[in-house]
This record gives C-alpha cells, sequence and structure tokens, in this order.
C-alpha cells in the first residue's frame, strides 16, 4: 500500500538561505523552492509532487512513498545482497549524493565497483567509508579484497589483518587473507589463517580444498586428501566439488602411478573386463561404464585394496581400481576419447595387444 | 515470539517488576495513540489505554507504553518525577493565546482559557514524553526487529500529525511563543527517526521551514546525556532549557 507525507509551509516560513535567499514569491525563489524538495526526495523511491499556491503564499509538498515501504538504503542492500547490482547502483549514487558521509553508503557502492571490476573506485569509496568510521569491519575486509583484486597483495593483506583486529573470527576476513597468503604463496601462514577460517566455517567447502592445497603445497600431501574428501561429503557449489574431486582423482593416479611402471594389475582388470564386453551390446558396455562413473562421483579410493564394491551392471564384487580399470576400458568402446579424468592409457594398450 | 507472545511479554515485564497487573483498555475518546497510567501506591493495576482506531499496531503500542512504565519504575525513587505547570504559565499563556486571537472572529473570547489550556496539555506532554520516547524508539528498533513494521507505521502516523506544526494552520492556531517550541521538538523527533531509518524525507520540511539548527541541538543534547532512566529527568530540564519551556514548566519529584 503506498503511503503518502504531505505537508504545507508558508512562503514567509521558508528558509530562504537554503537557496541563496531570493525574494519571496520571485521566479527564482519557486525555482529554487521547487529544486530545493526536488533534491530532497530523489532517488529516495516513489514519487513528490511540489506545488506552489501564489495565491495562498504557500508550497505544499506530497510525498508518496514507494509500495515497499522499505527504506532505500534497506532497499539497496537487499538488491545488491540478491546480486541487482544494476538496480542498487542508482539508489545507492543517489543516496551518496544527500548523505555524502554515511559509510554504509559508500561501503555497499564500493561492494559494487569491486563487482564492475573498478577497484580503484571502490577502494577510494571503502576508504572514505572507513575515514568516517575506524572500526567499520566489513569495508575493512571489502578494501581488502579491492587491493587485492587490484593486484596490491600486501596492502590487501594489511586490511585484512586490521579487520581481525576487530574481530578474530571474522568469516570473510579469515578466508581472504588466507587466499592472498596462498597467493604470495606463504604457505606456513596460510595454513595457521586456514585452520582459523575453518575453526568458526567449519562447513567452508573452499577452506576444506585451499587446506587440501597448502597441505600439498607443503610437502604433506599424505594429510591433504581427508580435507578434499571432506569437501565432497560436505557438498556445496558444483564447480568447487568438481575442483575437489579432481584433486581426489589427480592424487590417486599419482599414487598409483608413483615409479611410473605399468600396473599390471591394472593390465589384467581391463583384459578380464573386455573378455566380458566380447558377449555383450554396446548400449551394455554403456551401462556399466556410467554406473561406475556415477558411484565415482561420491569419491572411489582406488588405492584402498581392501574395501570392494557391488554394481548393479556386472556380477561380483569389485575393488576401486578394479571398477576404474573397467570403466576406462568400457569407454574405449565406445567413446574412447573421453577424459574420465585418469590416464590409464598405457594400460589400455597392454590389455589389448595380446 | 510472536507479536500477540511479544506484546504479552511487555506486559509481563511491567507486572513482575511493579507487582501491580496492567489493565489494557481501549478508549475511542482518547486523543492520543496511547498512554499508560502507571500505578500510584494506593492504586491496585497499571492502566493502559489506546485508542481502537489503532489496535492494528497494538503490539508495538503495548510494547512502547511497557517500556515507558518501565523507566519510570525502576528509576530510583529520588529520580522518579512529573512535570508541573509554573504558577506564572497559565496566565501567560492566556495572555498570548488572547493577543494572538484578538481580531479573530471565529475564536470568541470566553474559549481562549480552555483553548489555552489544550495548548499547555500537549505542549507539557510533548516535553515529558518526547526525549524520552526516542530513548525507547530506538531499543524496541535495535532489539525487537518483529516490531519494525508497526514501529514504522506508528511513528509515520505521528510524523504525519507532527508536521502539521509548521504549516500555515499552527501558525494561525497559536503565537510563535507557543509554535517555536512544539516545533523544536518535532523537528528533533524527525530528525532522529530520519537517521534511525536513513529516510532524510523525513527530517526535510524541518530543513525547510529552518529548523535544521535546532534540532541539531536538540539531538545533541539527547546523546549528551546518559541512557539510564535516572537521567530522564535531566533529560526533560535540558530540552526545556533549550527551547525556552522551562518558563512554565518544571520537573518536580514525584
Amino acid at each position: 500500500m503506498s503511503e503518502e507525507f504531505s505537508f504545507s509551509l508558508s512562503f514567509d516560513d521558508f528558509d530562504r538561505s537554503l537557496i541563496g535567499n531570493p525574494p519571496i514569491g520571485s521566479d527564482e525563489f519557486r525555482l529554487g523552492v521547487a529544486k530545493f524538495f526536488t533534491d530532497q526526495y530523489q532517488g529516495i523511491g516513489g514519487s513528490a509532487r511540489v506545488i506552489i499556491d501564489d495565491q495562498e503564499r504557500t508550497i505544499e509538498v506530497h510525498w508518496t512513498k514507494s509500495s515497499s515501504g522499505m527504506d532505500p538504503k534497506q532497499k539497496a542492500i537487499e538488491l545488491l545482497s540478491d546480486g541487482n547490482r544494476q538496480e542498487a547502483l542508482p539508489i545507492l549514487t543517489a543516496l551518496l549524493y544527500q548523505t555524502p558521509n554515511d559509510p554504509e553508503v559508500l561501503h555497499a557502492l564500493g561492494l559494487i565497483y569491486i563487482d564492475l571490476g573498478d577497484f580503484a573506485k571502490a577502494a577510494h569509496l571503502l576508504e572514505q567509508a572507513l575515514e568516517i568510521d575506524h572500526k567499520f569491519l566489513s569495508a575493512y575486509v571489502a578494501l581488502g579484497v579491492a587491493e587485492i583484486l587490484a593486484g596490491n597483495l600486501l596492502i590487501g593483506e594489511e586490511h585484512l589483518r586490521r579487520a581481525l583486529k576487530i574481530d578474530p573470527e571474522d568469516h570473510y576476513a579469515l578466508k581472504n587473507l588466507s587466499a592472498t597468503l596462498m597467493k604470495q604463496q606463504r604457505f606456513a601462514e596460510a595454513l595457521v589463517q586456514i585452520k582459523r577460517t575453518l575453526a568458526v566455517a567449519p562447513d567452508d567447502t573452499a577452506m576444506m580444498i585451499e587446506m587440501g592445497d597448502c597441505l600439498n603445497q607443503l610437502g604433506r600431501s599424505g594429510e591433504s586428501e581427508q580435507y578434499y574428501r571432506r569437501a565432497v561429503k560436505t557438498g556445496g557449489p558444483e564447480h568447487l566439488l568438481d575442483i575437489a574431486k579432481a584433486r581426489l582423482t589427480a592424487k590417486s593416479e599419482s599414487v598409483l602411478k608413483a615409479n611410473d611402471e605399468v600396473r599390471q594389475d591394472v593390465v589384467e582388470f581391463m583384459r578380464k573386463a573386455l573378455k566380458r564386453f566380447k558377449g555383450m551390446s554396446t548400449e551394455d558396455i554403456q551401462c556399466i561404464a556410467l554406473e561406475i562413473a556415477v558411484l565415482g562421483t561420491k569419491g572411489l579410493g582406488i588405492n584402498d585394496s581392501k574395501k570392494t564394491y557391488i554394481i548393479d551392471s556386472l556380477p561380483g564384487e569389485f575393488t576401486a581400481l578394479e571398477l576404474v580399470s573397467i570403466m576406462y576400458a568400457a569407454f574405449q568402446q565406445f567413446a574412447p576419447e573421453s577424459d574420465i579424468g585418469i590416464d590409464l592409457s598405457v594400460e589400455y594398450r597392454a590389455a589389448t595387444r595380446d | 515470539m510472536d507479536l500477540k507472545e511479544l506484546q504479552q511479554y511487555f506486559i509481563d515485564r511491567v507486572e513482575a517488576t511493579s507487582g501491580k497487573n496492567v489493565l489494557l483498555q481501549s478508549d475511542p475518546k482518547f486523543s492520543g495513540h496511547a498512554t499508560i497510567r502507571v500505578a500510584k501506591d494506593n492504586q491496585p493495576a497499571h492502566l493502559l489505554l489506546y485508542k481502537p482506531d489503532h489496535e492494528a499496531l497494538l503490539p508495538y503500542l503495548v510494547a512502547f507504553q511497557c517500556e515507558f512504565a518501565l523507566r519510570t519504575i525502576l528509576a530510583e525513587p529520588d529520580a522518579q518525577f512529573n512535570l508541573v505547570l509554573k504558577p506564572n504559565m497559565m496566565d501567560e499563556f492566556v495572555k498570548l493565546m488572547a493577543k494572538h486571537f484578538k481580531n479573530d472572529s471565529t475564536m470568541p473570547a470566553g474559549a481562549v482559557p480552555q483553548f489555552s489550556k489544550l495548548f499547555s496539555d500537549g505542549l507539557g506532554h510533548q516535553l515529558r514524553s518526547m526525549p524520552i520516547s526516542m530513548r525507547i524508539d530506538r531499543k524496541l528498533h535495535e532489539k525487537f526487529p518483529e516490531l519494525h513494521s508497526m514501529q514504522r507505521k506508528s511513528i509515520d502516523i505521528q510524523l504525519q500529525e507532527n508536521v502539521h506544526s509548521i504549516g500555515p494552520y499552527a501558525k494561525r492556531s497559536a503565537p510563535n511563543e507557543i509554535v517555536r517550541p512544539n516545533a523544536m521538538m518535532n523537528a528533533a523527533f524527525a530528525k532522529f527517526f530520519s537517521i534511525l531509518w536513513d529516510s532524510p524525507p523525513i527530517f526535510s520540511p524541518y530543513v525547510a521551514a529552518g529548523y535544521a539548527q535546532d534540532a541539531a541541538k536538540l539531538l545533541e543534547i539527547h546523546k549528551s546525556i546518559p541512557n539510564e532512566p535516572e537521567e530522564d529527568r535531566k533529560l526533560v530540564d535540558a530540552w526545556g532549557a533549550y527551547t525556552g519551556l522551562d518558563n512554565w514548566y518544571e520537573t518536580k519529584r514525584r
């Protein structure tokens, strides 16, 4: 429901010093009054009407608020958090004009310019916000991010550390500090911050992957697998899960091929599979390959020879390595160009050679 | 908590703190939105009156009035106070009004004292309650987001009512000595909410009418005095001194 806020003022009661002291009732007065109220209400939402009644010598203002009833800053911030930065930008720009010293408006605009890739402008706005409010945690974090994205890693790091002085457990400050330390290849320091991040956000899939990567860089790759597995188990955005799975596959492959030798066990698994495929249609082989591929999305420990799996499309129990070998051989029958994430081409050639 | 439970929560607080019940009563003749009459020692219950027109906002009105009552109940006995008229007040008021309506045929001379009483009650009530109400509203805004929408609606109504104090009708109804302090306090009230809600248009009428500085000064006083109920009397005195209303009103220990 729209609501109206209205009022009237006598010509004599309008503070003319606001519009340069024109004579009351002059054209300059009328224009100045209209501009004054238009500026006040511009960009606020809803609509404003200014009626200047020369006969009654009154100024009437009718402001119909927008139907949402939400104040413009709140509306802009909500739009921003929903990703509608194109809609939030004009509202915030208007608000900045009216309240140039509002740190929240400066911060919100800073976030938009980060998104738009104008890091210098974002940093300028965020610095202004921090001049007004020295303890504005989110502005320090955003400024840190803007500087890092602009390539100023050390400056960005400094702002993030300031944010952490205000709140040592701020998730975004910790997360971005971890990322910048990783970027700077300061892995030992990054490890400390990643651990702190996971302590405040134990479900942060990206940080689990970062933890695994950091451990790899520190030569502690034995410990990294559990973090990739946790990431897959926890779930999250698909691109992150794909990264975690790719890391797991790469790890498995590197263990599998550590000695750069042909794995005879894999060759044997493939030979057996190829024998089975001989009496099968292409569709049946596809079913086997796809069933194993689906199973693989949950993670197959190909270096664990004790654990076995049952699949619907083939009788018996199989180790993960055996399943992956069967899958590789199966894909070679109907889609040899497919990248299944592990290179067993040498073993496949050996299996088909005899 | 839903809004009904929240409303009861505020009533429970007053009852638990004072040991007396709160009676909720709708009164169509009541001129404001709601008020609470805190029970005196010889009275068995507190009476919370509200106008049925504002029933839709009752949880907020009850929350506000109960918080107002709690500030009185929780204040040290020495700090509890009433606002009373100074002996010269009614005489001066009536004289000012009579002078104002001297050539106005719409106001019979006999009606001036009654009209003056109406204005003096309103002005006194505003001085006693407005600076404190802003403290309560800030608290409700910060701690009870469930009430945001009702608070906004209720305050919007008040803001719309208040803004007439700078319009031509107010100037016709009373002399500047009476209209000006009223408008100064309304300006401070509007500025307070324009900041709280980040909604500059609420305050712009008062800027246009030249009250920006007075509003800023009253809010500065408001900010400089601690928020404790014991300081409420000091706050009312300070607003009285700035607006000049201390010539007519004074605070007295309850």
